[in-house]
């Protein structure tokens, strides 16, 4: 997948800790650990939200997008 | 203010609610889990009964002896018709060879059953732990079709063969079993393996969900 997380990043502007971000957004750390790690399928707009609302952010600063050649499409899956 | 206490107190209400649905539901489940636990045991235990009296038809053929008081045995491979066998008039080892089939079909309908509680308990395991739709509980449902559609297959093979048996052993004319699929549970074993199918989306499903946060 060509999204790329920038979840880490951010934090370590923020100087927030992974559990404490879980805590505030209300998911468990280890859902937050597998979005940092790009191991989850989607994220709904709530919890993007919830994430956004914390860390004082957008969407953008966490979430990139990253071209990559010969990729397949969603219809392939 | 007071909207907002409001949707608090309905989304509290709504969590009780789903808390106490999985409550049930969880109860529910360890229940039917147990009676399939007990179920598999009594018909492992009837399995292996079932087997060893097979085998002692053939290895004792004059100890075992189902006839009643009055010397007569009565079957009904079919459940339609019953005959009365007496023992009296028929020679021991046409006796054993009716023994035997009968013992065969109860020994193979057995370890279909038991084949399927296998399955079964896997799948309730499965439930137990809060994980209906797992991979293998749509693999385990398309198995327990697939015996259902053997069951369907063998069991008429058994009761045509011993029936058949039993004609000859009475020197019958112009009467014979005839091999007949049972057609009604080769169907229940299609749709089993079709809901499997349907579980199987339905695992694809929960892993989107899961994936999801």
């Amino acid at each position: 997948m060509a999204i790329i997380i920038r979840l880490d990043r951010v934090l370590a502007d923020r100087k927030m800790q992974l559990g404490e971000l879980a805590d505030k957004v209300g998911i468990s750390i280890v859902n937050l650990s597998n979005l940092k790690t790009g191991k989850v399928r989607a994220i709904r707009f709530s919890t993007l939200n919830e994430i956004c609302k914390t860390l004082k952010c957008t969407p953008g600063d966490i979430l990139e997008y990253e071209y990559v050649e010969n990729e397949s499409s969603v219809d392939d899956d | 203010m007071l909207q907002s206490l409001h949707i608090i107190k309905v989304r509290v209400t709504e969590g009780k609610m789903k808390v106490q649905n999985l409550a049930k539901y969880n109860k529910l489940s360890k229940s039917i889990s147990s009676i399939v636990n007990i179920l598999f045991w009594i018909v492992l235990c009837l399995a292996v009964a079932s087997i060893l009296l097979t085998a002692g038809t053939r290895l004792f053929p004059n100890v075992i002896n189902l006839s009643n008081s009055d010397g007569n045995f009565n079957i009904s491979p079919d459940n339609i018709i019953r005959f009365e066998i007496s023992t009296a008039n028929m020679s021991q080892s046409g006796i054993n060879d009716i023994y035997s089939l009968l013992f065969i079909g109860i020994t193979v309908f057995l370890i279909l059953i038991l084949l399927v509680l296998i399955q079964l308990r896997k799948i309730l395991k499965n439930v137990v732990n809060e994980k209906p739709f797992a991979q293998e509980n749509a693999k385990r449902m398309k198995n327990i079709g697939y015996i259902v559609m053997a069951g369907s297959v063998l069991i008429p093979v058994i009761k045509t063969f011993t029936v058949n048996r039993i004609i000859n052993a009475f020197d019958l004319n112009n009467v014979s079993a005839v091999y007949k699929v049972n057609t009604e549970v080769l169907l229940i074993g299609l749709l089993i393996i079709l809901f499997s199918a349907i579980f199987s989306y339905g695992t694809y499903l929960q892993t989107e969900y899961d994936e999801t946060i």
